[in-house]
């Protein structure tokens, strides 16, 4: 089951600049909220306000938890995880060494006590599911850049977070590539889950998600189902850089 | 009131060579993004062939000044070679342990060259002591505010009027863009340091000079006052340096006065480790709005 | 054995400890050129412990390593907020500045009729408990040995425990450690604590085998030097580190007639190793290939 996020009036500067104008937000369980914008609109900002790397003002609720005064590592414990727009892994770990990272940090230390879908054979189990299971053994560096797009889902996933913040997931593919990429986040990935997902792929957002916010200079400027936020002229403006006649 | 005073000018004039020493190792770290420990060393290794030409040739105050620059430029080449441009980008570690490894073999080589406590440096040009207001500027100090002066100048000239500059700064902010804009990284960055060496070079004729001798602890005291400099003033800005520099000069020359060296010594590693913990970001940094670092 | 042979091993045995305590903060992702201070608290501590307060010597060597770790933990805590050059520089600086109070930090008491004590910058001497119970310099040399296995056998066990690894993750990309929910500031910590108590337990091994420590021996090229051991030796494992106090130091003693130029054959040699090999020579993937090659 997803988790509960609610935002209010979120604000975040960095010296002159408004990064986030008092955002509000509220995310049922289970849904996939897309967030789209302009480069500078505050998609990233908001990402990682929320994940804890920047602090701003306003109040976070996680489950009805307020968690804004919570280190990263501690809002990740609650049940948050996030992927990156440039992928990050252990450089000098296998992928199979950086999935059971991902699973193992926070368990137990003692490895026999592991949790059960920690184990060896689980972690193999899921870069099948995933599509990595014959790299297993290579290190972060031999894989394509679509397969570390895979790792970054992957680890995301054995996390067993309920909230994912998943920040381009689809950047620098292919259309194939980014087509498989929807395909494994909305059988593997997304059920289950309450996600935030920032493209700049509109047909991404419309396949994958079940509702859409557009900011633009940290403001929200639309709110809805895709279909609806699409159809608003001011939306295909800013996104698409000039106005469509209907 | 007036010792107050008086320390605050003896300092200025002490710190605008450790402004001198902390903007060479700004210069490398804003450029390369790594710190080369060995800049005192290689400086030092510029003043002592400086010292020995003049003992060869009784070349004088130019003549040394001369030798320095160039002992000083090669040392650079030399760290440069070996410790940064031979080393991977992302191997900012092993740049720092084998720039601290060619420290060691500067410091011995230059011990071995010239065995004795000191060495003889010649003296900076007599100039006459000035006195006003009860102050007293000596001769030697107003030399060492003019040269570092006339070298700031010229430094801001070059680093924000020029297309070397622009190269360097271009490099400094974002090095991925910088590649693709066509700037050559590795003449830059090579050139860069023949800065920093040059800007060193400086410093160490001045201070060389004003004592009269070195002698090979010369290495680690230039380092650790161009570091503290740096800084105090906030790692990675020019204006840091400069800024680093005098604060650590007036702040030296007052606790000398009032409590002696022992707690000179204590008061500036204090006061950097406070500064360190307190403003990571230095006296000139740029403020934090209270949002943490950027991923 | 014979009695050099004794002071030598004694010697890479005691800068073992300093050299494993920069190694820990390395691997965790610090650069540290300020161990040598608790390597200090150790000597100074310890020292005091015997020759001052009459304790017994493994309670004095305890104290070292115990004041070792809270100064390390008290000076982590506020500079694991740092990174990079500002910890480095922080670390130096407060190495910097215990040695300029140890300079004027005077501690000195009557006993058996005699001033005993750290006079400032003339030194802390008598520190005669070695000497006075009457142990061997080869008896002493095994406890060295014998608590340096510990040292090493303990990282071991760490590293058995997956903690190693996870000080791994943190030291090589702490923000991706903290989004796996490492809280990374205690990893930090705690490992600046363990790594202070490493130094603060050779600290104290080495006051008493010299019997005499000052403020001067406890320098920035020591620490940078310790900093250099794990560098070169290896960031792979606890072996790397004693095997760069090795070359060093066994370069000084093979070296003996060309003793004058040690640093500029050490030197180049470290120069040299760091572009073939950046993180030493046993670095993480050469210890991987022989953990897999184990594993056959």
């Amino acid at each position: 089951m997803g988790a509960t996020l609610e935002i209010r009036d979120l604000t975040l500067r960095f010296g002159g600049v408004t990064a986030l104008d008092r955002l509000r937000l509220s995310l049922a369980p289970g849904t996939v909220l897309g967030l789209a914008g302009p480069n500078g609109s505050g998609k990233s900002s908001l990402i990682n306000v929320l994940t804890g790397h920047y602090r701003g003002e306003g109040s976070i609720l996680l489950d009805s938890e307020q968690i804004d005064h919570l280190a990263a590592p501690e809002r990740v414990r609650l049940g948050m995880t996030r992927t990156f727009q440039a992928p990050r892994t252990y450089r000098r770990m296998s992928v199979l060494e950086n999935l059971d990272a991902a699973c193992h940090a926070f368990r137990p230390l003692l490895r026999n006590r592991s949790v059960r879908r920690c184990e060896t054979k689980e972690m193999h189990a899921q870069l099948e599911r995933f599509g990595l299971g014959h790299l297993a053994h290579a290190l972060p560096d031999q894989l394509t850049p679509v397969e570390q797009r895979l790792l970054e889902l992957a680890r995301a996933h054995v996390t067993g977070a309920r909230l994912l913040l998943l920040d381009e997931p689809a950047a620098g593919t292919t259309e194939a590539e980014a087509h498989h990429l929807r395909q494994v986040m909305a059988e593997h990935v997304l059920p289950g889950r309450t996600a935030i997902l920032i493209e700049h792929r509109l047909d991404f957002l419309r396949a994958l998600c079940s509702e859409l916010v557009v900011l633009q200079a940290g403001r929200m400027l639309a709110q809805g189902a895709p279909d609806d936020v699409f159809a608003k002229a001011e939306v295909r403006e800013t996104l698409m850089g000039e106005p469509v006649h209907a | 009131m007036l010792d107050l005073v008086q320390n605050t000018v003896d300092g200025i004039a002490a710190g605008a060579a450790y402004a001198l020493l902390a903007i060479g190792f700004t210069l490398i770290f804003g450029v390369m993004r790594r710190l080369n420990i060995a800049f005192g060393p290689s400086i030092m290794v510029g003043v002592f062939l400086g010292a020995w030409v003049h003992a060869q040739w009784s070349a004088g105050l130019v003549g040394a000044a001369v030798a320095t620059f160039i002992g000083a430029l090669i040392a650079s080449a030399y760290i440069e070679r070996l410790s940064f441009a031979a080393i991977r980008g992302d191997a900012a570690l092993a740049s720092m342990a084998s720039s601290f490894a060619l420290w060691m073999q500067l410091e011995q080589g230059v011990a071995l060259a010239f065995p004795g406590r000191t060495t003889a440096f010649p003296g900076l040009p007599a100039l006459p002591d000035l006195e006003t207001a009860g102050l007293f500027l000596r001769g030697d100090d107003i030399m060492i505010l003019a040269v570092a002066g006339i070298v700031l100048i010229a430094l801001h000239r070059l680093i924000y009027h020029s297309h070397f500059g622009l190269e360097m700064r271009a490099l400094a902010d974002n090095p991925e863009a910088a590649r693709v804009a066509q700037v050559n990284t590795k003449r830059v960055a090579f050139l860069t340091f023949c800065l920093a060496a040059t800007v060193g070079a400086v410093a160490g004729v001045l201070i060389a000079a004003a004592d009269g001798q070195i002698s090979p602890k010369f290495g680690l005291w230039a380092t650790l006052k161009g570091l503290i400099a740096m800084m105090i003033g906030g790692l990675g800005s020019l204006r840091g340096a400069l800024l680093g520099g005098l604060v650590l000069g007036v702040v030296e020359a007052q606790a000398q006065w009032y409590l002696g060296a022992a707690a000179r010594e204590i008061i500036v590693y204090g006061l950097l480790f406070v500064c360190l913990i307190l403003l990571p970001a230095g006296l000139a940094g740029v403020r934090d709005t209270g949002a943490a670092r950027k991923l | 054995m014979d009695p050099f042979l004794i002071s030598v091993l004694s010697n890479i045995g005691l800068f073992s400890f300093l050299a494993l305590s920069a190694w820990l903060l390395l691997i965790g992702g610090e650069i540290s050129f300020g161990q040598q201070a608790y390597f200090a608290f150790g000597a100074y501590g310890g020292g005091i412990a015997t020759a001052v307060w009459g304790w017994p010597f493994p309670l004095a060597l305890l104290w070292g390593a115990g004041l070792g770790a809270g100064v390390g933990a008290l000076v982590a805590w506020p500079a694991a907020r740092l990174s990079g050059v500002h910890y480095a520089i922080a670390t130096l600086a407060f190495a910097e500045l215990t040695r300029a109070s140890l300079n004027v930090f005077r501690y000195q008491r009557d006993v058996d009729g005699y001033l005993t004590g750290p006079d400032g910058a003339n030194g802390f001497g008598d520190i005669r408990w070695v000497y006075e119970t009457g142990i061997a310099p080869g008896t002493y040399l095994a406890l060295i040995a014998g608590l340096l296995f510990a040292v090493i056998t303990a990282i071991a066990l760490a590293s058995r425990f997956n903690l190693l690894a996870q000080l791994r993750m943190v030291g090589e990309d702490p923000i991706l450690a903290g989004m796996q929910g490492l809280r990374v500031l205690r990893w930090k910590v705690g490992a600046a604590a363990a790594a202070g108590a490493i130094a603060g337990l050779g600290g104290g091994l080495y006051a008493h085998l010299a019997t005499y420590v000052e403020p001067a021996q406890f320098s920035v090229m020591t620490g940078v030097h310790a900093v250099a051991y794990g560098l070169i030796g290896g960031l792979g494992t606890a072996l790397g580190p004693i095997l760069g106090v090795l070359i060093d130091i066994g370069l000084l003693e093979s070296l003996r007639a060309l003793a004058a130029y040690r640093m500029i054959v050490f030197g180049g040699l470290v120069a040299l190793i760091l572009i073939l090999r950046p993180r030493g020579i046993l670095d993480e993937s050469l210890v991987a290939k022989v953990r897999a090659w184990a594993r056959r």
